[in-house]
């Protein structure tokens, strides 16, 4: 644990709701896979589209539409 | 040729569609609406503006912070990711607390709101000032924690001060 010039308010409100458990995590998450999964589902919120995904989805769209002779070529 | 113009034009409009209405996602996490309230920060996504709250030796940034457009009312939302199940963890509440304080000191204002988003409602938390000033107290206690690895006092906060006289409705999980 790096001691900042301040203090991050997750972890002071963390020690004041288990001071003993907080210690006892060396200040950090007390559960890692859930701490990794809160913030994929806050990355998740507000985010829009993917644009990766979005241009994948587009070049697989206009394969298909070539394939299935509907877009001419 | 103008028809594989035309869908690519058209997908990079729905893209763009989308992305634009993304912020409303936030709001509707929060249940506040576009017209009454404007995003003031949020760290929920990529690419909206974002605020650090700092002051009282603590710093942090908020899920999202909203500004009432008419009435000018502060609203600190922080998400978790859990279902509440009618319970609050008290370092949730201990952390909506916190940014309300802070925000009173870098907005200058005392018409301030906390709203608790889980995945399955949300909990409204009013500002405790008595709570607040305990748990800026509480800064060098654990700083010496950390540093001697043992806890100075391992009496939760809740142990030694009301942290519940102005938010009665709320259950807390744990004893």
């Amino acid at each position: 644990m790096k001691f900042g010039r301040s203090l991050a308010v997750s972890k002071l409100a963390a020690y004041a709701e288990d001071p003993v458990a907080f210690v006892k995590a060396g200040g950090g998450a007390y559960n890692a896979k859930a701490a990794r999964l809160g913030t994929a589902a806050h990355a998740r919120v507000g985010a829009g589209p993917n644009k990766a995904l979005f241009i994948i989805g587009m070049i697989a769209l206009i394969a298909a539409l070539i394939y299935f002779k509907i877009l001419p070529v | 040729m103008y028809f594989l113009i035309g869908l690519i034009l058209t997908g990079v409009a729905l893209y763009l569609l989308l992305k634009g209405r993304a912020p409303g996602q936030i709001f509707s996490l929060f249940n506040l609406s576009e017209g009454k309230y404007e995003l003031v920060s949020s760290d929920l996504g990529k690419g909206h503006p974002r605020r650090r709250l700092g002051g009282f030796g603590l710093g942090g940034e908020p899920d999202a912070i909203f500004k009432g457009k008419r009435t000018g009312q502060i609203v600190v939302g922080e998400y978790k990711n859990r279902k509440h199940k009618g319970l609050v963890r008290r370092r949730e509440f201990f952390q909506v607390q916190l940014y309300l304080g802070l925000i009173r000191e870098s907005f200058g204002t005392q018409n301030v709101v906390g709203i608790l988003a889980f995945n399955d409602g949300l909990v409204q938390i009013a500002y405790d000032h008595e709570v607040f000033l305990a748990l800026v107290g509480l800064r060098g206690e654990v700083l010496t924690s950390l540093q001697k690895k043992k806890a100075q006092d391992k009496r939760p906060l809740h142990r030694r001060i009301n942290i519940a006289s102005r938010n009665q409705r709320i259950r807390f999980d744990g004893r």
